[in-house]
């Protein structure tokens, strides 16, 4: 048996948005995607070296990565326009419409908004990659769920996140000491956990902090002096011991002194500054600089320490207290705070993970922080503020594609995606119609008068979008919302749920059938060679908005450019930045053939020369208010938007959580039941998102489960692999139960990501406030038999609810939730 | 000849599952149930069979169809990866992955037990191979023989075949990616790991490069070890990861 020498080979990025960054190699025959490796795929004899090397590094994907041709050539994907003949969210209603009835009934839904603008000063559209933007001030979102609570943190204490993405991975290996918190990199950032793997061969010592004993803490952790190799923390409690270690680390006199006085702000009492920032306030516009700033009495983080200390009872007490909730021993939590202080440089690694999407996530990553500056590692190579960055920070220098349009988009008027649903059903998304009015009419310009509030009547979602329908919170809340919608239109390439509740559902390519260049988050220059041809009746997006602006009377497109006209002039143009020729001045960019056939230019920064960006900025200078690194941040006490009102770095208890489990064993829910375990939603390694979750080859290796403890499963009778329903007020999924030692008992844990089914035969009633009276009533809807994780969580802001700066975040973890065997009523 | 087997880290194994994608994705025309399976016939005429319409791949319950979209990819695990977890309550817990195929083994006791010939050990690399030019009558005695699971079936449920049925499931297994390694290539498994904890080659080779070798490690949950005591020699040599509870 031989290799097929028809086959002819492809290198080309795996553009997802997973967070990895990864090549594949397609082997293609007749036009056709045959199989598929990745960037390890090289001759075998000599490789070794090539194998295992870090610069440049061989960008290996993963299982889905892996598995694309089945994505491309899955029976399931859309092929033609789709209309919905009946009620919203029934899939067997779709029925096929040509490319021109479907263009031209969104133009004429788009023109009807075009007259509701007259009335309403905006167009009730929420647009997500359609045209709305060209045709006036239109509805969109604020706040990220996978950094917003980490860039509500970075905001507050050292500028924005987007500016200052922590220490690059090459600088793991310059750390005395590693700690990787809630980071289960193996699942969603390959390349990263073969760095990781390799500092630990190297002889780093390292401790993995998790809620669950993820494939990364069994193969990574190792322990340093008798800190343990792995750290088991209850979910929404690591900032509790964060503020215990904090207390540690100050009571024994481990803290820098000299960086706190120098660098800090709001760390000790009475702290003032004139500020030297270099940043603006985000509403006024009014620079900082010259500013007077004063930590107001009680404030302090010194004076949080104390009173931490005041009331549990001194130094010991506040360890107890920490070991009570993170269910840490007490000598853990001091050997790892005196450790982590004395390894010089620690560096933590987080990276937007799951401590982070919780309801008191924001004050997670500003512990992190505190933690990382009263030790100075914040500004070290191998240190850094607790993010690890996906890049080396140097990237060849590119013009962007062409726009597509002179004209200029409208600014958006923005709502919280998280209460997505409020907005849809009663036009307010947490924050007050008088705030609501205020924040649009300095932003936008436009009054929404008396009892402000925002009209959501259409939704235009492109393939950029996500998929909303599923990925925010209390699905059921959102059946009943969706409803109000006059129109919802979705480009798409599988029937998603955001797909399966749409009127029109437009088939989009997937990336194997355009050609483009991309960063993907790390510094390397990749090119999507788009080797097949569009398949079905498949579109662009960027072609679907052509020809509904071409109804509309708009100049939008790409003019008859082809992917590779647009390429060749974008390289023509290409260069290394300056600062990497200091770096390696050998570096030379490849031909324009060149980068198309191996895909991949890499800019790579050896250990030594780390790009540490907080050491490039003199103490004062941070892009904050006081232009220091707050431990305490006038701007959110003054604007008081801060969902958990606390405007210091410190331990906030969340709306629900363990501490109702120490109380009252559990919390009582509006509809009388106790709700006993609390429940955690990580990404997992089955899908990217939504994304990849219909596809068998990758269900039958990891299939929808909830992990459990058996201890937990004895108490209720379960057995591995049971059918069971997990469920509190806001919903109920039915789907089998995996036990694990590998979880602690009193949580379980469900992958984030499936799509919402319903079930077809079973209810339940679910307790929640959808009529806006702050009391929850009674909604009976169907058990959600898809496993989405979004069935059983609630619609609650977390982080700080303000659109002058992306600070909002997802709350998907730690709150609670009950299982049984039996059908709860 | 030059025996060929894999090596395997245990320590930097993190139970990706890559690599059993990657096989699946290679080797996916040489799946059991190809010659009935319309999917297929692009690969050798260039003509991709369109499946049907989106409204009759619904179900008729209205949810997608999970069952009649798997007919698409190959189902046999040529290679598996299993994770045994030992200890009680976190933090007091450990895991061992063992990412496993066929072990090319010295005396395959798999050849020994098929009354039809249709295993054999070929010659060149020594790889132990299904002889498409014999016939497989399912009779799973390879599969029970085998200590690890090696030869596979599309289907484990072969008494629901007819025994003529041209569907019915045949045994198909690890070939060691021999048409990758004839033209000078890594097996796609070991091509795939993101880790980098699977290699493949002459066992001599391996060992040299892989000094500190072991040739047992503890992995299925009902304690069978793959190792080079066991009756079957198998080729497979590991870095061993310390249990810790
Ligand atoms: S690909 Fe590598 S790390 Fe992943 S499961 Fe297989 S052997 Fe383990
Ligand atoms: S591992 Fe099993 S199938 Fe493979 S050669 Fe050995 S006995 Fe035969
Ligand atoms: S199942 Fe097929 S290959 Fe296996 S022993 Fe029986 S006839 Fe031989
Ligand atoms: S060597 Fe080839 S056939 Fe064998 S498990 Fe690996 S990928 Fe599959």
């Amino acid at each position: 048996m031989k290799a097929d020498k028809e086959m002819k080979t492809v290198m080309t990025l795996h553009p997802m948005h997973c967070g990895g960054a990864c090549m594949l190699k397609l082997h293609m025959k007749n036009g056709r995607v045959c199989k598929v490796t990745s960037a390890g795929d090289i001759p075998r004899e000599g490789s070794y070296v090539k194998d295992e090397a870090l610069m440049p590094i061989q960008r290996r994907a993963c299982l889905l990565g892996i598995s694309e041709k089945r994505r491309i050539y899955a029976p399931d994907r859309l092929k033609y326009p789709l209309k919905q003949t009946l009620e919203r969210g029934n899939i067997r209603g779709f029925k096929r419409i040509t490319w021109d009835e479907a263009l031209d009934t969104i133009a004429d839904w788009y023109r009807e908004m075009l007259l509701r603008k007259d009335d309403l000063g905006y167009l009730p559209i929420w647009d997500e990659g359609g045209i709305a933007p060209y045709l006036g001030p239109y509805l969109g979102r604020f706040g990220n769920p996978s950094s917003g609570n980490l860039q509500a943190a970075t905001f507050a204490s050292i500028g924005e996140y987007s500016k200052l993405r922590g220490n690059p991975p090459m600088d793991i290996f310059n750390a005395k000491y590693i700690v990787i918190w809630g980071n289960d990199s193996q699942a969603t950032v390959p390349y990263l956990a073969f760095a990781m793997m390799k500092a630990k061969e190297e002889g780093i010592p390292i401790t993995v902090v998790d809620t669950r004993y993820t494939d990364t803490a069994s193969s990574m952790g190792t322990g340093y002096g008798n800190v343990p190799r792995y750290i088991c923390v209850r979910p929404g409690t690591d900032s509790a011991m964060l503020s215990a270690m904090a207390n540690v680390i100050y009571r024994k006199d481990l803290h820098d002194k000299d960086f706190l006085k120098k660098y800090c702000f709001g760390f000790y009492p009475g702290d003032s500054v004139i500020s030297q920032s270099p940043s603006k306030h985000p509403v006024t516009g009014e620079p900082y600089v010259g500013k007077a700033f004063t930590v107001p009495k009680g404030l302090s983080f010194v004076e949080y320490l104390d009173e931490l200390q005041e009331e549990h009872g001194g130094y010991d007490g506040v360890l107890t207290w920490a070991s009570n909730l993170t269910g840490t021993p007490k000598d853990v939590i001091e050997e790892f705070a005196i450790q982590y202080a004395t390894a010089k440089p620690a560096f933590i690694c987080s990276k937007l993970t799951g401590p982070q999407r919780t309801h008191n996530g924001m004050y997670f990553s500003w512990m992190l922080i505190a933690l990382s500056a009263m030790t100075g590692n914040i500004t070290k190579k191998g240190g850094g503020f607790g993010e690890i960055r996906a890049d080396d920070g140097y990237s060849v220098r590119m013009d962007p594609e062409p726009a597509l349009t002179d004209l200029e988009a409208n600014q958006p008027i923005l709502f919280s995606i998280f209460n997505l649903s409020d907005v849809m059903l009663h036009g307010l998304d947490g924050r007050t119609s008088k705030e609501l009015r205020e924040d649009v009419l300095a932003m936008n310009k436009i009054d929404l008068g008396q009892d402000a509030r925002l009209k959501m009547e259409m939704v235009v979602r492109g393939a950029v979008g996500g998929n909303p329908f599923n990925q925010f919170q209390n699905i059921n809340k959102r059946t009943i919302a969706w409803d109000k919608l006059k129109y919802v239109v979705s480009y798409e390439r599988f029937m998603t749920s955001t797909a399966a509740w749409s009127d029109i559902v437009l088939p989009t390519i997937t990336n194997f059938e355009e050609s483009s260049f991309r960063m993907q988050w790390v510094s390397d220059t990749f090119v999507v060679n788009g080797p097949i041809e569009h398949m079905y009746e498949a579109k662009p997006d960027r072609w679907i908005n052509e020809q509904i602006a071409l109804r509309l009377g708009l100049d939008y497109g790409r003019k008859n450019l082809t992917d590779r006209q647009i390429m060749e002039e974008q390289w023509s143009k290409a260069a290394v930045p300056e600062e990497y020729k200091e770096i390696n001045p050998e570096v030379k960019l490849p031909s324009f053939e060149e980068i198309l056939e191996t895909a991949n230019f890499q800019l790579p920064v050896p250990k030594e020369k780390t790009l540490i960006q907080t050491a490039a900025i003199k103490p004062g200078e941070f892009d904050t208010d006081t232009g220091r690194i707050n431990f305490y941040s006038p701007y959110y006490a003054e604007r008081s938007r801060m969902v958990l009102k606390v405007p210091r770095a410190q331990y906030v208890k969340p709306y629900e959580g363990y501490e109702d489990i120490i109380k009252d064993g559990g919390k009582l829910g509006a509809k009388g039941i106790r709700y006993t375990l609390q429940f955690i939603t990580p990404h997992a390694a089955q899908r990217a998102l939504s994304t990849y979750g219909n596809l068998p080859v990758i269900g039958e290796q990891r299939p929808q489960l909830v992990e459990m403890h058996h201890e937990d499963a004895v108490a209720r009778d379960i057995h591995d692999g049971d059918l069971v329903y997990v469920f509190n007020d806001y919903g109920c999924i039915k789907l089998p139960v995996m036990l694990t030692k590998r979880i602690l008992p009193g949580v379980v844990s469900i992958a984030q990501g499936a799509c919402y089914r319903p079930s077809t035969t079973e209810t339940y009633e679910a307790w929640f406030d959808a009529d806006n009276d702050g009391k929850p009533e009674k909604h009976v809807g169907p058990v959600d038999v898809g496993g989405c994780t979004n069935t059983i969580t609630t619609d609650l802001n977390s982080g700080v609810l303000d659109p002058f700066f992306c600070g909002l975040g997802l709350n998907a973890g730690g709150a609670l939730c009950e299982i049984s065997l039996q059908k709860p009523r | 000849m030059k025996q060929w087997g894999f090596y395997f880290d245990q320590t930097r194994c993190v139970n990706c599952k890559a690599c059993i994608l990657a096989c699946k994705s290679w080797n996916e025309d040489k799946r059991g149930d190809a010659a009935v399976n319309p999917e297929l016939t692009w690969l050798t005429t260039g003509r991709y069979e369109e499946p049907a319409e989106y409204e009759n791949l619904a179900g008729s319950t209205g949810e997608q169809n999970f069952a009649d979209f798997g007919k698409y990819h190959m189902k046999e695990n040529w290679r598996r990866v299993i994770a045994t977890e030992y200890g009680d309550i976190p933090p007091n817990v450990d895991v061992l992955n063992l990412s496993i195929s066929c072990n090319h083994c010295e005396e395959p006791v798999c050849v020994k037990a098929c009354p039809m010939h249709y295993i054999y050990k070929e010659t060149d690399f020594g790889i132990v191979l299904a002889d498409k030019n014999k016939t497989c009558i399912s009779c799973q005695r390879c599969r029970q023989a085998c200590p690890w699971d090696s030869p596979q079936y599309y289907d484990d449920n072969i008494k629901k075949f007819d025994e003529y049925d041209s569907a019915k499931p045949r045994m198909t297994k690890c070939d060691l990616c021999i048409d990758r390694i004839r033209d000078g290539l890594k097996p796609a498994c070991v091509a795939s790991c993101p880790m980098r904890a699977l290699d493949a080659g002459p066992m001599d080779e391996l060992k040299q490069r892989y000094p500190d070798w072991t040739d047992k490690v503890e992995n299925f949950p009902d304690g069978r070890i793959p190792s080079l005591d066991n009756n079957t020699k198998p080729n497979i040599i590991f870095k061993k990861k310390i249990r810790r509870v």
